[in-house]
């Protein structure tokens, strides 16, 4: 067996082979790589391997301890899942670009140091926007722009970072930043990705317009990511715990008042990443554990409930809540799947959100940081709360006018089977917890009868809340503003600032200087009538007669002088000379 | 059909709350912590909390589909 | 092999070849360009082997006839007049190669004659710089103006009255010349130019020798064309057949050049000419008046060959310029620009000739899509336009920048404007023609029927032609390259070592 290369040469090459292939040897392909990819993470040593000289810096390509493993694996698990769900699609380049953004995802998982982070950073950036391009509707393309245009802003601001910590520490490994502006740098840098507030606004203006499948790949890789160089490198920091905190709250307020079905699974992944973010800030080693774990399921149900919601655009072309409902006789699977979903996401008990978010919650608890505990309790209220929104609305709610078919098969495949880790790791988290970083302290139980009752209290009396006043749940028509309304705004305001005022200025300046060159150019023409001219100017002419010296084309024959006078010339030079010599010689 | 659901469900709501004060919350480490039920009750208020914020929101920051066009 | 010998050679085989030719064209007409191309490429092999003794022996002296000096008269090549032969005789030789075409559809009469005059233009020219004797010089410089004023006389309409206003601006130059040498001889009683550079110090108050220096000055900036005496230069190169415009503009100005480095230099010592009597000062005004005057003036020009020529007193400008500086930069700056705008003016003459050759017209104006027509002769032209204008990586940049550093080694700030003014102004009218032959389409004079294109056909010159103008074009971008080679190994000691 070879030596095992780093994953994202598998996918990133294959990604270039797709559009070769066609039909059905395409589709077995496609199926084909994440396993070869899961095989070969599986072989991948431990520690540092693939370490090349660059310029006197290491540049390492694969860096593989627990952390990175447990990250590399989930990912291309649900890259797989998420090749089921996107088999149908014909057009090779949605491929392309979604398996060029799961290598680079895992390049920056296993690189060892920031130049290589930062240029898979970079592509993850690239090939994720063509995901949101892909839909090709005028609302897509702005928004991909805008999406761009937030990550260049963040990878600048990582690049930023990155440049000053290597010339001030000289070394590019990946660690935590001594000096206080890269460390603000970097973590900003990282924290656009995981949808910091209040720089999170591109998640839920981009994420919602994607392709159907490509919104699958997308609510995975970018925010995970982040959090997987979040744990690297900022754990144990407050900031990053409260920002956790604040991100679960936000998110699941403006989810419940959100009527776009994907948007609200949006701002779902900003909650529930604040969740990972908080667990990653506590920074012991339950909350590192628990933050991973989250993100291990969150994979798994976030992309689950991307799959039923897209499965619900794909079959009925309605992409908002007021739109929908009682879909549950026409696609039970799809139903099934997602209250599944719905009841991980909300840490039901029997589901796998239930061990990771309690590991996290019980992490902030345990490290003193009351309000941080309340905060993330808080949002699991709300989770539950928008989730039996999204499926009564979605599901269950009286809808005369609506007809569907159930989703084509691969698409059912996929979220059978993805619900299917969600229930398995829900009842037996044994494997995942086996994986995760530090091994979990022992006086940690998972299943504690107070904790499930707990649970289930909690889920009950908001349910009960839900539905009292279950009309003040219901979706509205509109869009809710949020931070991004500055850039937005901002934006218009600077582009008409430059069309205005700053044209303005500009003609004048062009207008002015272009008379100056006219007229050299007019001098140019014939110098030596340049005296005439100004004399004729000065003298008040007649504007023929102006013209008429100014227009007169250059005729060699009019200034020659008669060769008697340069010779002269030539006396007096040296006339004048040789006074010049005698009166220094 | 709908109506005995909803009975049954608030049934099994009030049943809930008071087997809290039989099975305890592990992990004590703040004073609500010591309070039985004390999720039911958060779950309760939290749940309004989250609505009214979310009234709110839609309130002050709702505006047409077209507004950024 | 007696090396020796290939100092005065380089000079016996093109004057003795003139004469060779005049007597066998007489009775075969075709022997008269393979004669010459034999003759001179005879003395550009001379050249190199004389630039070889001297890098690696150091100074030649050859001594005519056996005879020592100061009563005999004496070659000698250092560092300063041995790259100049190189590059006076492999210029030479281009244009040779070049000439036949040309002449024959221009002069097609006077074949046999030109070439021999053309021998003899080239032998003069050689002649002024690898001797060491004053009188020596002007006796070389006669038979070279002579045959320059010849050589442009057979040109079109406007040539015999450009020749003789030649003549009498060239005579009027060589006798100032001549009665400085006889000044000086009256009162050193030598000729030589390195015996008197030992006699002279002790003479510098003297007033024959002050007046004899002025006298030098004033005839080597008549004959070199210096504003503002350089009334005769224009149509002298406009109106002369393309070949010599070729053959005088790249090399006679710049032996004029030389004969003035070697006068303030050589012949009397550096101090006299930079302190002592502030000529240095003076000729640096002078100098940036003329690459103004001559960057101006030039922009107004419609005729291509005029253009060129108004562009030549400009770059004397800047070689006097280098050489009023006196210092080391400046002065290395000046004797790069010697090579380097030989390179480039011969290239660009040459293309005007085969502008001419092939269009009949030098017109910038009707120039438009030349560059389909003859894209290799266009390409040529751009990369010694370039040159001009002072784009690295070509030779001219690196020559005006010594230019600068000298200016700035000497505090002199306004000779860095005027420098760079000029190179914009440069640009100016090189990009005007650039443009016209690259960017805009072509008019065709006589479309009666509705204005249709004619297709421009590749209409490119005969190879004899072609590939001296790329080997020069080449030769601009090759010492640009090299640059650092060539002021290392030759430049930096052909300027005196007191600088």
């Amino acid at each position: 067996m070879t030596n095992p290369v780093p994953p994202f040469i598998i996918f990133i090459l294959g990604a270039m082979l797709v559009p070769i292939l066609k039909g059905r040897l395409r589709q077995l392909f496609l199926l084909l790589l994440p396993v070869i990819g899961l095989i070969d993470i599986i072989n991948l040593p431990a520690g540092t391997s693939w370490v090349y000289n660059f310029l006197g810096f290491e540049l390492i390509f694969a860096r593989v301890d627990k952390l990175s493993l447990v990250v590399g694996y989930i990912f291309v698990i649900i890259g797989f899942l998420g090749i089921i769900y996107s088999l149908h699609v014909k057009e090779a380049g949605q491929h392309v670009a979604a398996l060029m953004y799961v290598g680079s995802s895992l390049g920056v998982v296993f690189a060892g140091d920031y130049f290589t982070l930062f240029v898979f950073w970079e592509i993850m950036a690239a090939a994720s926007v063509f995901l949101v391009w892909y839909r090709k509707e005028k609302e897509a393309l702005d928004a991909g722009f805008r999406y761009v245009l937030m990550h260049l802003f963040g990878g600048a601001l990582l690049l930023a970072g990155i440049v000053m910590h290597t010339v001030w520490t000289g070394s590019i490994a990946i660690r935590t930043p001594i000096h206080e502006l890269p460390f603000w740098l970097i973590m900003i840098g990282f924290g656009l990705n995981t949808a910091f507030l209040p720089i999170h606004t591109w998640l839920p203006d981009s994420y919602p317009q994607g392709t159907i499948t490509g919104s699958v790949f997308m609510c995975v890789y970018t925010t995970k990511t982040g959090v997987y160089v979040l744990a690297r490198c900022f754990s144990n920091i407050d900031f990053v715990a409260y920002m956790g905190g604040a991100m679960a709250v936000y998110g699941v307020i403006f989810a419940l008042a959100q009527n776009d079905a994907r948007r609200l699974l949006s701002y779902h992944i900003m909650s529930q990443v604040g969740y990972m973010v908080a667990g990653v800030g506590v920074g012991t080693a339950l909350g590192v554990d628990g933050g991973i774990a989250h993100v291990v399921n969150h994979i798994l149900y976030k992309g689950l409930l991307f799959m039923c919601m897209g499965s619900v655009i794909y079959v009925t072309g309605k992409r908002k809540l007021t739109e929908m409902g009682g879909l549950a006789k026409y696609m039970p699977v799809t139903c099934v799947a997602c209250i599944i979903a719905s009841l991980s996401i909300s840490g039901g008990p029997g589901f796998n959100g239930f061990v990771s978010k309690g590991m996290v919650i019980a992490s902030a608890a345990a490290d003193h940081k009351p309000i941080l505990e309340l905060m993330l309790t808080l949002a699991s209220v709300g989770t539950f709360l928008s989730f039996v929104k999204l499926c009564y609305f979605a599901f269950f709610a009286k809808n005369e006018e609506i007809t569907a078919q159930e989703a084509p098969l691969n698409m059912q495949v996929a979220m059978v089977l993805t619900a299917f880790l969600c229930v398995f790791l829900g009842v037996y988290p044994q494997p995942l917890l086996g994986l995760l970083p530090y091994p979990v302290p022992v006086d940690y139980h998972t299943f504690t009868p107070g904790h499930i009752l707990a649970t289930i209290q909690l889920f009950l009396l908001s349910g009960l809340v839900f539905m009292v006043a279950k009309n003040y749940f219901a979706p509205h028509k509109g869009i809710v503003l949020d931070f991004d309304l500055f850039y937005r705004m901002g934006g218009r305001i600077i582009l008409w600032f430059c069309e205005k005022p700053l044209n303005a200025v500009r003609s004048g300046v062009q207008g002015f200087l272009t008379n100056e060159v006219e007229g050299a150019a007019v001098l140019s023409r014939n110098p030596y009538r340049a005296g005439r001219l100004i004399a004729s100017y000065f003298r008040g002419d007649p504007k023929e007669k102006y013209l008429a010296v100014r227009n007169e084309p250059y005729n060699v024959n009019t200034y020659r002088i008669p060769i008697g006078v340069s010779a002269g010339v030539a006396t007096i030079f040296l006339f004048l000379l040789t006074l010049v010599y005698f009166v220094f010689g | 059909m709908e109506a005995k659901l909803k009975k049954l469900f608030l049934v099994v709501v009030v049943i809930s709350i008071p087997i809290g004060l039989f099975i305890g919350h592990d992990h004590v480490h703040y004073f609500w912590h010591k309070i039985p039920s004390f999720e039911a009750i958060f779950g309760f208020l939290g749940a309004i909390l989250l609505l009214g914020a979310a009234l709110l929101l839609g309130a002050i920051a709702r505006k047409k589909e077209d507004f950024y066009d | 092999m007696t090396y020796e010998h290939f100092a005065v050679l380089i000079v016996i085989v093109p004057l003795m070849s003139a004469f060779a030719v005049a007597l066998l064209g007489w009775f075969k007409r075709w022997a008269c360009y393979p004669l010459t191309l034999a003759a001179l490429f005879v003395s550009f092999i001379c050249s190199l082997g004389i630039l070889n003794t001297v890098i690696s022996k150091g100074t030649i002296h050859y001594h005519f006839g056996g005879w020592e000096p100061p009563w005999g008269i004496e070659y000698v090549v250092d560092y300063l007049n041995g790259f100049m032969l190189v590059m006076l005789s492999f210029i030479a030789l281009v244009v040779a190669i070049y000439s036949k075409r040309s002449i024959e559809q221009e002069i097609p009469e006077k074949i046999v004659p030109y070439y021999s005059i053309f021998l003899l233009l080239v032998a003069g020219l050689i002649g002024i710089t690898v001797t060491g004797d004053l009188f020596n010089v002007f006796v070389f410089l006669e038979i070279a103006s002579l045959a320059a004023y010849a050589l442009i006389a057979v040109g079109e309409d406007g040539a015999p009255m450009a020749a003789f206003n030649y003549v009498i601006m060239g005579t009027v130059g060589a006798c100032f010349y001549y009665l400085g040498i006889g000044y000086v001889y009256i009162v050193t009683g030598s000729l030589n130019m390195a015996d008197l550079s030992q006699l002279l110090p002790n003479l510098y108050h003297n007033k024959a020798v002050l007046v004899g220096f002025a006298l030098f000055t004033v005839g080597i900036a008549v004959k070199m064309g210096l504003f503002p005496l350089h009334v005769w230069l224009p149509d002298s190169y406009t109106y002369a057949p393309s070949v010599t415009s070729a053959v005088i503009a790249p090399m006679f100005t710049k032996v004029m050049a030389y004969l003035m480095v070697r006068i303030f230099f050589t012949l009397f010592k550096p101090y006299f000419s930079i302190d002592l009597i502030p000529i240095t000062q003076i000729l640096t005004w002078v100098a940036a008046g003329g690459i103004i005057a001559g960057s101006i003036l030039a922009i107004a020009q419609t005729d291509l060959k005029r253009m060129l020529a108004y562009s030549s007193i400009a770059n004397i400008g800047y070689i006097v310029l280098g050489i009023g500086l006196a210092n080391r930069m400046g002065l290395t700056g000046s004797l790069l620009h010697i090579l380097n705008h030989a390179f480039m003016k011969g290239t660009l003459f040459l293309v005007a000739g085969g502008i001419m050759y092939k269009m009949g017209m030098r017109d910038i104006t009707q120039f438009r899509g030349l560059h389909k027509k003859m894209p290799f002769t266009m390409g040529t032209f751009t990369i010694a336009a370039l040159s001009m204008i002072g784009i690295p990586p070509t030779g001219g940049f690196f020559s005006k920048f010594y230019l600068v550093l000298g200016a700035i080694d000497a505090r002199q700030w306004a000779f860095i404007v005027v420098l760079l003014i000029s190179s914009l102004l440069n640009a100016v009218y090189f990009f005007r023609i650039i443009e016209n032959a690259y960017l805009e389409p072509p008019v065709t004079a006589y479309a009666t029927d509705g204005g249709t294109h004619e297709e421009i056909k590749r209409d490119e010159l005969p190879l004899s032609m072609l590939i001296p103008t790329l080997i020069l074009a080449a030769g601009v971008v090759l010492l640009g390259i090299f640059n650092e080679r060539i002021i290392a190994f030759i430049i930096r000691f052909a300027v005196p070592a007191s600088f």
